[in-house]
């Protein structure tokens, strides 16, 4: 096919490959732990993690990546705090996290770097960006899979987990942090704005199929491997925005299958009549 | 063998006393029944023994230690009050929620053998579920959900089970079969039980002992007194003041 | 439980009220009037003109016709996109002081209008220094017909909705005449008494540009390429000026990245005809530019917009003159 021969498409392919496995991965148990909106919160508080990182003149990944796990310890903090009110510590670090970006994008003087987080760089990867994408996405799902069923407990019941003898705390802040380097990561290729969207939507149709939590991860994959892959065909073909066609394709998706079940149950309650 | 033990156990949160001196001893193979008031502290009781709360004054011993440095909390079972319903569509299979108990048991970084997915599959038997391992835990009812936080308590082999209003919500039929259920584990296996109920003339057909708390103090009295009581006194209701006849 | 609580709340805010403060009162660069090391020549007790431009070039040329009768400032500071920009409350305020705005126009400041009418400053004598030239249409690609996805429409919103128009006049020399003369005259509006100084520099600097124009004709009269890659579409009216082709990676403005079709086209485009140089800019990012450069065996040069000068540039002392000549010396190089 005429796209794969630009390496520039290539690449876009490898990295969004990639991320379309440890993104949902970490996107479950984010979800399951109701902290959907962790995945807004960290990439706008990446974006002044970018600010910080043009301003030190240091690299702005490193920035942003520092930046996201700072604000996901604060997030967790916040929460042990107000177990209850988890969704308000995700949105006090999120203003937190907007308005330092705001009031440091006064002194950056390169603004398209700091668009280039915003939507995403999916076409311009250089050599090095892979790399660190490649390791990134080799860490975090060996970190998933050896904590797998530590995870797994602590977003079905974290009180029962830490009953049973798993250690609460550490596993807690190791998942905090692979939260972080991820959601760095992948604000960088698919964008900030972007990047919960990518979290949720393919585990949110992983939901509904799957009949068990690992059929749900297993299923979350797959569903993000098709939204990323087919998103960025059409965006290849159509000449749009690759980032946005993603996130677009999955949540015609997610519509589809949510109204495809409920006409098959109620086509199923019409035949018993 | 002493499973559990306090000695003039007081507990306040913060200035409001909620436990005074309570002192009791749970042997192994009982089932006890811990009975009171809403409000009397059950629930407190129940943490305080469980190590989650640490006591204002007074000695708590858990298999013989003390429970502030007890850490084999594996071999002590619970089974929450309506532990699953707020996790009634939680994407798990009945296995995954049962198995999830063994993880310390696996160990870090370690992944299940056969072993313990045949651990799994014995908790299972015990509590009737074995056909259910691969469904979803939303596609059950709320007694066979029960039945399998039950089995996740159970599979770990602990030497007691507590258990905190396990068949509120249940249908008679249901709350019949799970106490009868928590019979035959007693019975059969040598379980220990501290049962929390409101049930109180159906827990008196099942326990050998019964807690009863009552204005923050205990008193151990058997199933045959707490019924006269209940059947002398027609203002008592279910689980109501009084209940103890104490005072 | 509840003590904690408060003391915790209280850390919080207290250091999220000290951080403000510190960002409040900073002397960092600010995004506002009156830039470091760009304001004109300072004189000490004559009463000067005060003007305001809007970005570099209009800053530029009115400090080249005001000469030493002018104390000019300009809005954008170094090293920012003016695409992007938004004024600032003490921007306002320098406005409200002013008694000369000059800005470009033809869409290139979108926020112009806004500001104008919230001004009340009645006496402000205002040129829009593009007054008079023929503009030219801006397509999202230059190249292309109207095949443009919709999608691309609407992210280069700002000025395409708007007036439809290519901004950047100032890039032909001969515009650049017309700008200039624009200004002498709102100058002259303002401060008739110095009539014949703003006129006789007036005449000198559109000597420059004569200059100018004619060494772009000579050197890039007889190179055999035309066609120029560029970051984002700057140069329409240098193209037009001078028999170029320009396709732009990015439309009118350097918003965001070329999508993948966009992307493998320009790949396209470039090996085809032989296009040895992409060319980059100063105040945007170069990693589009340099992904095209590896992907063909090009080089990536910088070829200014002159829509605001780098660091260097200003510790260098460039000028508009300065710079395009930079500027003919990359094409002539990359043309040959």
């Amino acid at each position: 096919m005429a796209v794969f021969e630009y390496a520039f498409m290539r690449r876009a392919f490898l990295v969004g490959i990639l991320l379309a496995v440890i993104v949902p991965c970490v996107g479950v148990v984010i979800v399951l732990k109701r902290l959907s909106m962790i995945g807004d919160a960290l990439s706008h508080t990446s974006l002044a993690g970018v600010a910080g990182g043009l301003l030190l003149e240091i690299s702005p990944v490193l920035g942003a990546a520092a930046a996201c796990v700072g604000a996901a310890f604060c997030i967790e903090a916040i929460r042990k705090k107000l177990p209850r009110y988890a969704e308000m510590a995700i949105a006090i670090v999120m203003s937190a996290g907007i308005g330092l970006a705001g009031v440091l994008s006064g002194f950056v003087h390169s603004a398209a770097s700091f668009h280039s987080f915003l939507f995403g760089s999916i076409v311009a990867i250089s050599h090095s960006e892979l790399i660190g994408v490649v390791l990134v996405s080799i860490l975090v799902l060996s970190v998933f899979l050896l904590f797998y069923k530590e995870l797994f407990y602590l977003a079905l019941d974290e009180r029962a987990a830490q009953r049973s003898g798993i250690p609460v705390g550490a596993v807690n802040s190791i998942f905090t942090i692979l939260t972080a380097v991820t959601i760095s990561i992948a604000a960088r290729t698919v964008g900030a704005l972007l990047v919960s969207s990518m979290m949720v939507i393919p585990v949110a149709c992983g939901m509904q199929i799957g009949k068990s939590y690992r059929q749900t991860v297993l299923w979350s994959v797959i569903f993000a491997e098709l939204f990323t892959v087919s998103g960025l065909l059409i965006a290849y073909y159509g000449q749009l925005k690759p980032g946005s066609t993603i996130v677009l394709v999955g949540v015609i998706c997610l519509l589809l299958i949510l109204t495809g079940k409920t006409l098959y149950v109620r086509l199923r309650w019409t035949n018993r009549i | 063998m002493l499973i559990l033990e306090t000695k003039d156990l007081s507990f306040s949160y913060g200035e409001v006393p909620v436990l005074t001196q309570i002192s009791f001893r749970l042997h192994q193979g009982s089932f006890a029944a811990l009975i009171g008031a809403n409000g009397a502290g059950k629930s407190t009781l129940i943490k305080l023994l469980l190590g989650e709360l640490p006591p204002t004054s007074g000695t708590i011993r858990v298999l013989g230690r003390d429970a502030g440095s007890f850490r084999g909390w594996r071999k002590i079972g619970y089974v929450p009050q309506e532990g699953l319903a707020r996790h009634a569509d939680f994407p798990a299979s009945v296995r995954e929620i049962v198995q999830a108990n063994l993880c310390a048991e696996i160990g870090l970084c370690r992944f299940p053998g056969q072993k313990h997915r045949e651990q799994v599959q014995r908790a299972l038997e015990l509590v009737g579920m074995e056909e259910y391992g691969r469904r979803l835990i939303g596609a059950l009812s709320g007694g066979q959900r029960q039945r399998v936080l039950l089995a996740r308590a159970l599979v770990s082999m602990p030497d007691v089970l507590i258990l905190d209003e396990p068949t509120s919500g249940m249908d008679q039929e249901s709350a019949e079969d799970f106490y009868r259920l928590l019979s035959r584990l007693n019975g059969n296996r040598g379980l220990t039980i501290l049962m929390v109920s409101h049930d109180v003339e159906r827990i008196c057909g099942y326990a050998s002992q019964v807690y009863c708390l009552e204005h923050r103090k205990m008193t151990v009295l058997t199933p045959e007194q707490v019924l006269r009581e209940e059947g002398r006194s027609s203002r008592i209701s279910k689980g109501g003041e009084g209940i103890c006849g104490c005072i | 439980m509840n003590k904690k609580w408060i003391s915790f709340l209280s850390s919080v805010f207290s250091m999220l009220l000290t951080f403000s403060l510190l960002t409040g009162c900073g002397t960092k660069p600010s995004p506002s009037a009156g830039s470091y090391g760009q304001t004109g020549s300072d004189s000490d007790s004559e009463k000067k003109l005060s003007v305001v431009a809007s970005f570099y070039p209009m800053y530029d040329f009115t400090q080249k016709i005001g000469g030493d009768r002018v104390k000019v400032t300009n809005l954008i500071p170094s090293g920012m996109e003016p695409h992007d920009w938004e004024p600032t409350a003490s921007d306002l305020a320098a406005l409200e002081q002013a008694d000369v705005f000059v800005y470009s126009g033809a869409g290139m400041e979108q926020w112009v209008e806004d500001v104008l009418n919230s001004l009340e400053h009645q006496d402000l004598v205002t040129v829009e220094a593009s007054e008079g030239i023929t503009l030219r249409e801006g397509h999202s690609h230059g190249d292309e017909d109207a095949s443009e996805s919709h999608e691309e429409e609407h992210e280069t919103h700002h000025d395409l909705d708007e007036t439809g128009y290519d901004p950047h006049v100032w890039m032909a020399p001969g515009n650049a005449k017309q700008q200039m003369e624009n200004i002498k005259n709102a100058l002259v509006k303002a401060d008739p008494d110095n009539k014949e100084y703003y006129a006789s520099n007036y005449s000198r600097w559109s000597g420059e540009c004569d200059k100018l124009d004619q060494e772009y004709r000579d050197r890039l009269g007889e190179v055999s390429g035309k066609d120029i890659v560029v970051s984002h579409e700057a140069f329409g009216y240098l193209c037009e000026a001078y028999g170029l082709n320009q396709l732009g990676i990015q439309g009118i403005e350097p918003d965001s990245e070329p999508n993948p079709g966009r992307m493998a086209e320009i790949q396209d485009f470039v090996a085809e005809r032989g296009v040895k140089v992409i060319f980059s800019e100063e105040l945007v990012s170069p990693k589009v530019a340099q992904a095209i450069a590896d992907a063909t065996g090009a080089e990536v040069r910088v070829l200014s917009p002159l829509e605001g000068l780098s660091d260097e540039q200003q510790a260098a002392g460039d000028d508009y003159f300065s710079v395009m000549r930079q500027n003919l010396d990359a094409l002539k190089e990359a043309l040959q």
